[in-house]
């Protein structure tokens, strides 16, 4: 379910990216636990998009990057709708967490005196 | 450059990312996608490093060193706004959604926007007021230094525009006021005669 609601999310606009939704910290259990049960393996990197069953809600929690020339409110809005719609007729709470807003396109490491 | 070594919630540090953005060399590069505040270090520490070499185009070198006073508290201030801060609620239009943006979104939001006035560089930005709650006025801090000569009341209106458009485009905080100091006054190398 994750990977598609994913690209669901960064199909509205001014979505520039998904970004875990738990932090590092909170992610670290679960990146020791995948080493421990699977020697030698890389640590999976935690889900994009976080989606919990509570008592028969849909809990979805996603945090998200939002580009410089969109209305910020207006796209966390519409990320809302977006995952409530996918994920219809479930009953669903979204919580969306905007995490940065900024141009979308990285600048390549090693070029700051280029 | 001499760095501060506070580290971020991440667990990575202001030095880390410039070391990266020199070399192209960090521990774990897969984590520079993922992480919005090492993404917000990163755009900052360039525009700093753009500023400086215009800020000191006869003098490159200088302005890398990390040795100025102006420069030592922008890094410094960098180290503390890189973190989330607390959450800023938007509006949802269901009563089960929870919507938000984060502190540290919003200061860098700021500081992008006063970074763009030529001839100066943001140092430290503060949103004073509970950002927290809906409505509450919320007074914006800012302060800058710029490079000698710039027409600084100007500047500062027109800083102060571009400031309130972004804020008012991005979040839906009450915006009491707009504090624009200049703290630091640079003054170029000049060429010896």
């Amino acid at each position: 379910m994750t990977t598609p609601l994913k690209n669901v999310i960064m199909a509205v606009d001014g979505v520039t990216e998904v970004f875990p939704a738990r932090s590092l910290w909170q992610r670290l259990p679960a990146r020791a636990m995948s080493v421990l049960q699977r020697p030698g393996a890389e640590p999976e990197d935690g889900e994009l998009v976080d989606v919990r069953d509570l008592d028969g809600r849909t809990e979805v929690t996603v945090r998200v990057g939002v580009s410089a020339a969109a209305r910020t409110p207006d796209v966390v809005r519409g990320v809302a709708a977006a995952v409530r719609k996918h994920l219809a007729p479930a009953e669903v709470s979204v919580k969306v967490t905007v995490a940065r807003v900024a141009a979308a396109d990285p600048v390549p490491a090693g070029s700051r005196h280029g | 450059m001499s760095m501060p070594h506070d580290t971020f919630e991440c667990g990575h540090t202001l030095e880390e990312l410039s070391l990266y953005l020199d070399t192209g060399e960090f521990a774990d590069p897969p984590h520079l996608q993922s992480c919005p505040e090492c993404r917000n270090g990163l755009d900052s520490l360039r525009r700093l490093s753009a500023a400086g070499n215009e800020l000191f185009a006869s003098d490159v070198a200088a302005a890398g060193s990390g040795t100025d006073d102006w420069m030592k508290d922008i890094l410094a201030n960098l180290t503390l706004e890189l973190r989330p801060g607390r959450t800023i609620p938007l509006r949802s239009e269901d009563p089960a959604d929870s919507l938000s943006e984060t502190e540290g979104a919003v200061i860098a939001l700021v500081r992008s926007v006063a970074d763009n006035l030529p001839g100066a560089v943001a140092g430290r930005v503060r949103l004073d007021g509970d950002v927290t709650v809906p409505g509450e006025p919320v007074t914006v801090r800012l302060d800058l230094a710029v490079l000698f000569g710039r027409h600084l009341l100007d500047s500062a209106a027109s800083l102060r525009q571009d400031v309130a458009d972004a804020l008012a485009r991005h979040t839906e905080l009450n915006i009491a006021a707009i504090d624009i100091t200049i703290t630091d006054v640079i003054d170029a190398p000049r060429e010896e005669q």
